[in-house]
């Protein structure tokens, strides 16, 4: 009995290893490199200003699609367009953005000021994430994971794609890795993420 | 205990497959539901959905090598722009072959009806040669009618009227999947049902027939990856340079996926070869891997339809 039973094991295991060789690699259509600000005022944490720098496939898509005079600019109406027809769907999505607020889930629900723009071949949208932290004079900490949770795309942190602005206000660190703030499929997934230590100014 | 070992790991084997992952794109995909559009009634956070994904320095580079390539096509489309018939042709070609090689590893349904189809019915390597490509060919194919009839019948192609015909065709590709792994069910039952009756223990071969319709089923669903490279290549108006491109890009993912079809086909006989000690657990062994291979064909494409639906 205990030879059939180890055997069944090693012999279902065998077509399961070929099974997996193809649920671990990655599927991305359309690749992104962003950077973010964190601003600051003087109560603490305002929000993060995001920039996406989209893949040149896409973005031709894009252009082709509402740069309507063709001039490679996007005019406020086309902009609108732009808005409407390839990027409020992502609230869906969450705008990619997930935070964690002293550990405990921030909803982005909305964002504001979006802008849309070519710069050389690619589109570039920047938009800005409210999320309003008061600074305390105990350390606050904030956590931010941009990523497309289906995959679709591949977002791409940019080398040293964090600035702070309002530095003045509050004395601030980061850093940029990955933590059990964000981890997956027991541990197998832990995305690299931005984290912002931040209390008042002394 | 030989009956409940293999419907213990069966689940194992559905969680393989089973994410509710349609591939649509994010930025032109509305919500399903209008009432998801409302924040409060929406899923608070949302988890990830794709199949698994690692941070090893491995997968950093299979990444990075992806990005490089889409990359590098990109460029090569552009120098054919200014030399139609320079050397860069040849590197888009060359280049759209290694890059359906990556692409195609990662995880996919076409893959996950290959290897399922291989669990539940005995194949050659040449049947997983032939079936691999023939899925990927069709998936191609599908994304190159759509963008050309769009460009030809509508007067123009764009990235949202690909998505809309996508969209519209994933339903019936989904449900036509479902089908066939009912069909196949059915019939593993029959097979077994024959084998009771004349004491005989044999394993259902592949046939050319159901490679034929999963192809088309699931095949019939574009691949979003080529429509890109379509359209960006109909942007610089060389529209017939990423058609051309479109051969090595299905040889490519082609081969990827019968290297998966074949991988599936080997260790499964190998499996199935070893329980031939004990005729008992050759028939356990047999039949789980025919009834898990058709089951999971159902459960992928009714995973499929539900995350697109719902």
């Amino acid at each position: 009995m205990m030879w059939t039973v180890r055997n069944l094991c090693t012999l279902l295991v065998a077509p399961l290893m070929a099974l997996t060789a193809q649920a671990v690699q990655a599927h991305p259509h359309v690749w992104v490199d962003y950077s973010i600000e964190a601003r600051f005022d003087a109560n603490g944490l305002v929000g993060f200003q995001q920039r996406w720098i989209l893949d040149e496939m896409f973005s031709s898509s894009i252009v082709s699609m509402f740069d309507a005079d063709e001039d490679g600019v996007f005019s406020d109406d086309e902009m609108e367009e732009v808005r409407k027809g390839v990027f409020d769907y992502l609230r869906e999505y969450d705008y990619f953005t997930r935070i964690k607020i002293d550990g405990q889930d921030f909803e982005v629900r909305q964002v504001t000021h979006f802008r849309a723009y070519i710069e050389g071949h690619h589109v570039v949208y920047e938009f800005f994430v409210p999320c309003v932290v008061a600074a305390t004079s105990s350390p606050r900490t904030v956590q931010v994971l941009v990523e497309d949770m289906e995959y679709f795309v591949e977002m791409t942190f940019k080398p040293n794609g964090l600035t702070i602005e309002g530095k003045e206000h509050v004395s601030v660190s980061s850093t940029f890795g990955s933590s059990d703030a964000f981890s997956f499929f027991g541990g197998a997934w832990r995305p690299k993420h931005l984290t912002l230590r931040f209390e008042k100014s002394t | 205990m030989k009956i409940i070992l293999p419907l213990l790991l069966s689940p194992l084997f559905c969680l393989l497959f089973i994410s509710p992952v349609p591939g649509q794109n994010p930025f032109l995909t509305p919500p399903s539901h209008e009432h998801k559009q409302s924040p409060q009634d929406r899923e608070k956070i949302r988890q990830p959905s794709a199949p698994l994904r690692g941070t090893s320095p491995f997968f950093a580079k299979f990444l990075s090598l992806q990005r490089e390539l889409r990359q590098k096509m990109t460029g090569y489309a552009r120098q054919i722009q200014e030399n139609p018939f320079g050397p860069a042709t040849w590197q888009l070609m060359f280049f759209s072959l290694f890059y359906g090689i990556i692409h195609a590893a990662g995880p996919g349904h076409g893959k996950s009806i290959v290897c399922s189809y291989f669990l539940s019915r005995r194949g050659t390597v040449r049947q997983a040669l032939m079936f691999g490509n023939m899925i990927t060919a069709t998936h191609i194919f599908s994304a190159t009618v759509i963008v050309l009839g769009l460009y030809w019948i509508l007067g123009g192609a764009n990235i949202v009227a690909f998505h809309a015909v996508e969209k519209r065709l994933e339903t019936i590709s989904y449900l036509m999947i479902v089908l066939i792994g009912v069909f196949l069910l059915t019939r593993t039952f029959l097979d077994w049902w024959r084998a009771d009756q004349h004491e005989t223990e044999q394993c259902a071969p592949a046939s050319s027939r159901d490679m034929v319709s999963l192809s088309l089923a699931t095949g019939l669903m574009p691949c979003p990856g080529a429509a890109l490279i379509l359209l960006f290549t109909l942007s610089l108006d060389v529209f017939w340079a990423g058609l051309v491109a479109m051969v090595p890009l299905a040889l490519g993912m082609g081969l990827t996926a019968s290297a998966l079809g074949m991988a599936t086909v080997g260790s499964t006989r190998y499996a199935l070869q070893l329980s031939q000690r004990s005729k008992r657990a050759f028939a356990v062994l047999h039949r789980s891997f025919a009834f898990l291979g058709a089951l999971l064909v159902i459960l992928l494409g009714a995973s499929l339809y539900l995350g697109a639906r719902f």
